[in-house]
C-alpha cells in the first residue's frame, strides 16, 4: 500500500510530445484509471510506473521514494498486461510462484501463499494446468494473482479486461474491484472503454494528446465535465454554444445553429459566449410540449432492453441523441416528436 | 484452391512429388554407388559389398578426418549459437538506433561470396599469424555460421510476447534469470534447430577450410582431395553416413518441435 506521486512528467518522442507536465496523485489503497483515446500518453505513464520506459523530465515517487530511475525488477510492483503475459512453459501454480521464489522464500511459505491467492480467484482447480488449457477469463484471473501474490507496493493494469467478451468482462469488473477493496492496493489502470473506467475507478484521469484534462470521481466527471473533449468521450454529443441574450426577462442561448434554449443559469451573462450540454437521459420525446420543447423527427433509433436510443433531427439539421426508457412508447423513423428537457439538466462547459 | 477441380488436384500432388524426387536424386545414385564392389565409380553398381565402408573405417587419415571435422563442427556451432542468439536477442529487444545496419552488417557473411570472406580472413590471419591454426578454422566456421543463427533466433524472439518478459521483470526476475528460466524455456526448438544448422554448415564447409586450414584435414577436404588424385567409391560411403547423420539430427528437430508444441497444449 502506498501513495503514488506523478511529478512533472514530459516525454517526447523525436518532435511529438507524448506526455506534457503531467501531475498527479494516487492516495493510498485508491483506484485511480487513466482514461483517454489510444495514443493519448497514458500507456506511455504507466509504463514508466512500472519501469519499462523512463521520462525525459520529472519524478514519480512510491511511498515517499523517488524511482524514476529504479530498475523494474526492484521497484515492487505488480502489473497485469490485456494479453495476460503469462509464462506459457509453466503451470498455474509455477506462474503464480514465480515472484516467491524469485524472491527466494522457502518452498512451504510458497505453497501456502500461492493457495491463499489461488483460492481468492477460485482457481484452485487448475494448479496444474498450462495457461493454454485455461479460458480468456481464468488467464486474467492467474496473472491478476500473480501479479498480488507478492504483495506489491501497488497494482498496474493495463486493460487487464480488453480481450474479454462483454459478459465476462463486467463479472471480473466486480470482482476485480472487490479484490481490490479488500486487500487495499493502490491501484493504477489504462483504459480506453469510459464503462470500465466509471464502474471500477475511485478517480478518473482524462488524457488528451499528452495532458491531463480532468481528474475526478466518476459521477463528478460524468455530470461535470470539464469541457466538451471530456462530455464528448463519455458519450454525451448534445452540447451547444453561442451567445447568451435577454428576452425579457429570461436569458436565451442562441446557438451556432440557430436553437434558441433558456439558461436560467448565473453562469449565464448576457451577452457573453456560452457553452452548454444536455445528457441523452436527460431529454424526454414524446407528443408532449414542456418548457424548451422543440419539434423534431426520429432519423434513427436503436432498441437497447432496457433503454432505447434515439437520433432525433431539429429544425436547422441538428441532430440531437436522446435516451428514453424501453418500457415507453416507440418511435419509429420519420416521425414528427417533440423533445424537451428541464433547464436544471443542463450542464454548463 | 478451397475447391480444387479435377486438374489441379492431379496437378498439385505430381509437381510435388517431381520436387520430391529431383531433390532426392543425389541420394538416390550415391547411397547405391556407396555399397558397389567395383572399384570405379559406377551407376548402376555392379554388385554389393561393405568394402568401402571398411575402407573408411579402416583408413586413419579418413578417420582423423572425421574427428577434426567433429571437433571444429562441435566447437564452431556451440560458439556460433552462443554468439548469433545474444546478438540476435539485441537485435530484436534492444531498441537501439541503427539497429538496421548493425543486422545486415551481422548477416553480411551469408550474402558475401565465401571465397571473399576466405581470401580476407587469410590475409587477416596471415598477419595474426593465426594460419593454419584450429582456432582460426573454429573462427572462420563460426563466422559463417553466425547469420543462420541470428536469423532463426531472432524470428523466435520476435514471435515470443515481450509482455511476457516484462512481467518478469515486473515481478522482480534479473535479465540473466529471464533468459534462463523464461526465454530458453520457450524457444529452445528454434536454438536447437540454429544449432544444427551451424553444426551442418560446419561440417559441410570446405572454402574457408581450403583457405585457411594449413595441415587440418576435415572431411569434405579430404573428398576433395581424393576426387583429384584417385576416385574411388570410399567417398560415397562417406556421403553416404554424413546423410544419415543429417537425417537423423532433422528427425531429431522434427521431434523436438513436436513435443515442445504439444506441451504448450497449443
Amino acid at each position: 500500500m502506498a501513495r503514488v506521486e506523478i511529478k512533472s512528467i514530459t516525454k517526447k518522442y523525436r518532435n511529438v510530445v507524448a506526455l506534457d507536465d503531467i501531475n498527479l496523485t494516487v492516495g493510498e489503497g485508491e483506484f485511480l484509471t487513466l482514461l483517454g483515446p489510444s495514443g493519448s500518453g497514458k500507456t506511455t505513464l504507466l509504463n514508466m510506473i512500472a519501469g519499462l520506459g523512463t521520462p525525459d523530465v520529472g519524478r514519480i515517487e512510491i511511498g515517499g521514494s523517488d524511482i524514476t530511475h529504479v530498475a523494474s525488477a526492484d521497484r515492487n510492483i505488480g502489473i497485469v498486461f490485456q494479453s495476460y503475459a503469462l509464462f506459457p512453459h509453466m503451470t498455474v501454480f509455477e506462474n503464480v510462484a514465480f515472484p516467491l521464489k524469485i524472491r527466494k522464500k522457502p518452498s512451504p511459505v510458497i505453497r501456502k501463499e500461492v493457495e491463499a491467492v489461488l483460492n481468492r480467484v477460485k482457481l484452485m482447480d487448475f494448479v496444474t494446468r498450462k495457461p493454454s488449457e485455461l479460458s480468456g477469463g481464468q488467464q486474467q484471473r492467474v496473472a491478476l494473482a500473480r501479479a498480488i501474490v507478492f504483495q506489491p507496493s501497488i497494482l498496474l493494469l493495463d486493460e487487464p479486461l480488453g480481450a474479454l467478451d462483454k459478459n465476462l468482462r463486467e463479472e471480473l469488473q466486480f470482482e476485480l474491484r472487490q479484490l481490490q477493496k479488500a486487500i487495499g492496493i493502490t491501484t493504477i489502470m489504462v483504459t480506453h472503454d469510459q464503462e470500465e473506467a466509471m464502474s471500477l475507478s475511485d478517480r478518473i484521469a482524462v488524457f488528451k494528446s499528452g495532458r491531463i484534462e480532468q481528474v475526478g470521481a466518476p459521477r463528478d466527471i460524468y455530470t461535470r465535465p470539464a469541457n466538451e473533449f471530456i462530455a464528448n468521450f463519455f458519450g454525451a454529443n448534445n452540447i451547444f454554444r453561442g451567445t447568451v441574450a435577454l428576452s425579457g426577462d429570461k436569458k436565451v442561448l442562441t446557438s451556432e445553429d440557430g436553437i434558441e434554449i433558456d439558461v436560467e443559469r448565473p453562469e449565464a451573462v448576457a451577452g457573453k459566449p456560452l457553452e452548454v450540454m444536455v445528457r441523452p437521459e436527460s431529454i424526454s420525446i414524446g407528443p408532449s410540449r414542456q418548457q424548451n420543447a422543440m419539434p423534431g423527427i426520429v432519423v434513427g433509433s436503436v432498441y437497447l432492453g432496457s433503454t432505447i436510443r434515439y437520433r432525433v433531427s431539429l429544425a436547422g439539421g441538428r441532430v440531437l441523441s436522446v435516451q428514453a426508457p424501453g418500457t415507453n412508447a416507440i418511435y419509429s423513423d420519420n416521425e414528427p416528436v417533440t423533445v424537451s428537457w428541464h433547464s436544471s439538466e443542463l450542464q454548463v462547459l | 484452391m478451397n475447391n480444387p477441380n479435377g486438374k489441379t488436384r492431379i496437378f498439385l500432388p505430381l509437381c510435388g512429388a517431381l520436387i520430391f524426387l529431383f531433390l532426392c536424386i543425389p541420394i538416390l545414385i550415391t547411397l547405391p554407388m556407396s555399397f558397389s564392389d567395383s572399384d570405379t565409380l559406377q551407376f548402376p553398381p555392379t554388385g554389393f559389398s561393405l568394402h568401402w565402408y571398411e575402407n573408411f573405417l579402416e583408413s586413419p587419415i579418413w578417420v582423423q578426418a572425421m574427428v577434426t571435422s567433429l571437433q571444429l563442427a562441435v566447437i564452431s556451432s556451440v560458439i556460433a549459437l552462443l554468439l548469433g542468439s545474444l546478438a540476435a536477442y539485441g537485435l530484436v529487444r534492444g531498441n537501439l538506433t541503427g539497429s538496421i545496419g548493425l543486422e545486415a552488417h551481422f548477416m553480411a557473411p551469408m550474402i558475401i561470396p565465401n571465397i571473399i570472406t576466405a581470401i580476407a580472413l587469410y590475409f587477416a590471419f596471415a598477419k595474426l599469424d593465426m594460419l593454419g591454426t584450429f582456432s582460426g578454422l573454429v573462427i572462420a566456421h563460426a563466422l559463417v555460421a553466425i547469420p543462420f543463427v541470428i536469423t532463426v533466433v531472432s524470428g523466435a524472439i520476435r514471435a515470443f510476447d515481450v509482455r511476457i518478459e516484462q512481467s518478469a521483470r515486473s515481478l522482480g526476475a534479473k535479465w540473466p534469470r529471464i533468459l534462463v528460466s523464461i526465454v530458453i524455456p520457450n524457444i529452445y526448438p528454434a536454438l536447437f534447430v540454429a544449432w544444427i544448422f551451424s553444426f551442418i554448415i560446419s561440417f559441410d564447409e570446405v572454402i574457408l577450410t581450403y583457405f585457411l586450414s594449413g595441415t587440418y584435414v576435415t572431411i569434405p577436404k579430404r573428398m576433395f582431395t581424393q576426387l583429384q588424385e584417385q576416385v574411388d567409391p570410399t567417398i560415397t560411403a562417406v556421403a553416404s553416413l554424413l546423410i544419415a547423420g543429417s537425417l537423423l539430427l532433422l528427425l531429431a528437430t522434427a521431434r523436438l518441435s513436436a513435443r515442445k508444441a504439444s506441451e504448450n497444449g497449443a
